[in-house]
């Protein structure tokens, strides 16, 4: 049973807290699926969230390259684009099993690949009451977000 | 024989294979290009280029050594490109290169492929005078940086959404000139007048671009004014790109007074970017290097020139992709 949390961001400060309260709660194998329609700012949660993990590198979209990897003191992001991506079996022929196993994943349009995530965390970035606004749904169906979940109600 | 370089560029969608001496002499090389397979998308299919550098990478290697008469003896080290550039594509090269080199007890180095470009200039008896002045305009990337010695760089200024080269292949295909959009746009621009006021972004703020809004104001303008000829489309469009570029080039002469300006990437072989920036070159008093176009676009020789930088250095990166390379990192 899917369970879900809805957070307000009343601007971009607040959209980043929320990805730097999500970061130390992460553990290596997570995976993230990021949507929204463009412009909702996938890239700049991610970015927020990268920083949270204690890395200073720059992300950028991963539109072009599909896959971007960012070192972390905790685990290897990955963030991908699945937007050019058919199909979940598609996604595996990349070759990217290993970061999946070792690393934390961040899927920017996850939902087109959900089917082979069935432990993620899907976030959904909507747009608030004005530009800068956002609301977060948060939701998860497996045990291990149950106490990230916790955490991350307390913040609303 | 003497001692070559095997460079391995599998970044975007060609495969090629080369063998270099530390002259940069190209005893070999072999690009595979995958045009046939992505054009029926419009664009780099990121799967299908996985697959397509899978079937063609080891018989590509083959037949460059064989043209060169080369067995792994005659190799002093092995470079592949580790990014930046496509995931999948990259995981190709790499994992091969690493394979070859235990088989062949080879050492491999991960290259940067924006250093692999800007070393394509000294390819087959070219010189670079530092410092320099370097842009590199491609498909997949826009910058500009200064180069105090082949080693050290200072990223001056990169693009903040598309590239030149993506704006070129959009438009093209906004066009319906095809693929590849470049060649397609300078043919027609060239027999065109650039009669549309288009925008130049950031043209006068720094040395960031950006080409999203200038793609889109082309798309806005064949939908209002369906009066005005291809060529001219496409010749207001090669002129704005120019104007931004050649600013940004003369801001950094200007800033930087370097000895030299190198212009490299894709983008490098429009013959109207070659003129526009041979005229920079000369207002400034500088000496201008522009690879010839067979090394402008992604190839395995720039790979191998660039790899003897990383053994002189006695620089080593791990055999991992970096999708996100940036040109301050080896």
């Amino acid at each position: 049973m899917a369970r879900q949390v809805t957070l307000i961001a009343k601007d971009e400060a607040a959209t980043a807290r929320v990805a730097v309260a999500l970061a130390p709660l992460l553990r290596p194998s997570d995976v993230i699926l990021l949507d929204g329609s463009l412009a909702a700012g996938k890239t700049f949660f991610t970015r927020a969230l990268v920083r949270g993990l204690g890395s200073d590198e720059t992300v950028t979209s991963p539109t072009y390259t599909i896959a971007n990897i960012y070192e972390t003191p905790k685990a290897t992001v990955l963030h991908v684009d699945a937007y050019r991506l058919k199909s979940a079996q598609e996604f595996y022929h990349l070759g990217l099993e290993d970061y999946f196993d070792t690393g934390i994943a961040v899927i920017e349009w996850g939902e087109r690949i959900a089917e082979s995530f069935d432990t993620a965390l899907s976030i959904r970035l909507g747009f608030g009451e004005d530009d800068t606004a956002r609301v977060l749904s948060i939701s998860a169906s497996a045990p291990r977000w149950d106490a990230v979940l916790d955490i991350l109600e307390a913040l609303a | 024989m003497s001692a070559l370089i095997l460079g391995i560029e599998t970044s975007c969608d060609d495969t090629s294979v080369a063998l270099v001496d530390r002259s940069g002499h190209v005893a070999a090389i072999k690009t595979v290009s995958q045009y046939e397979v992505h054009e029926a998308f419009g664009g780099v299919y990121p799967e299908l280029a996985s697959r397509a550098h899978l079937e063609a990478i080891l018989p590509t290697i083959q037949s460059v050594m064989d043209e060169a008469s080369a067995t792994p003896k005659d190799l002093t080290a092995i470079g592949v490109t580790r990014g930046p550039g496509l995931i999948g594509s990259l995981l190709v090269g790499l994992s091969t290169a690493e394979a070859l080199s235990m088989g062949w007890g080879v050492p491999a180095y991960g290259v940067n492929h924006l250093r692999g470009h800007i070393r394509s200039v000294e390819l087959e008896g070219g010189q670079t005078e530092f410092p320099a002045v370097i842009m590199l305009v491609s498909g997949g990337h826009t910058l500009i940086a200064e180069l105090k010695d082949p080693w050290s760089y200072r990223l001056l200024g990169t693009t903040r959404d598309d590239s030149v080269g993506e704006s070129y292949d959009k438009v093209a295909r906004m066009l319906g000139l095809g693929m590849p959009g470049g060649p397609a746009i300078d043919r027609a621009a060239k027999l065109g007048r650039p009669v549309l006021r288009l925008p130049r972004p950031m043209k006068n703020e720094g040395y960031e671009f950006s080409f999203s809004g200038l793609k889109s104001s082309v798309a806005r303008h064949i939908e209002n004014h369906p009066e005005v000829s291809l060529e001219d489309m496409s010749a207001s469009f090669v002129a704005a790109c120019l104007d931004v570029l050649v600013a940004k080039a003369d801001r950094a002469l200007a800033e930087c007074k370097p000895r030299s300006l190198v212009i490299v990437g894709g983008v490098s072989a429009s013959p109207q970017l070659r003129d526009a920036m041979a005229q920079v070159a000369d207002h400034h008093g500088v000496n201008l290097c522009l690879p010839p176009v067979k090394w402008a676009t992604d190839n395995a020789a720039m790979i191998a020139m660039a790899t003897w930088d990383y053994i002189e250095r006695g620089v080593k990166p791990a055999l991992f992709p970096k999708p996100n390379l940036s040109l301050e990192t080896p």
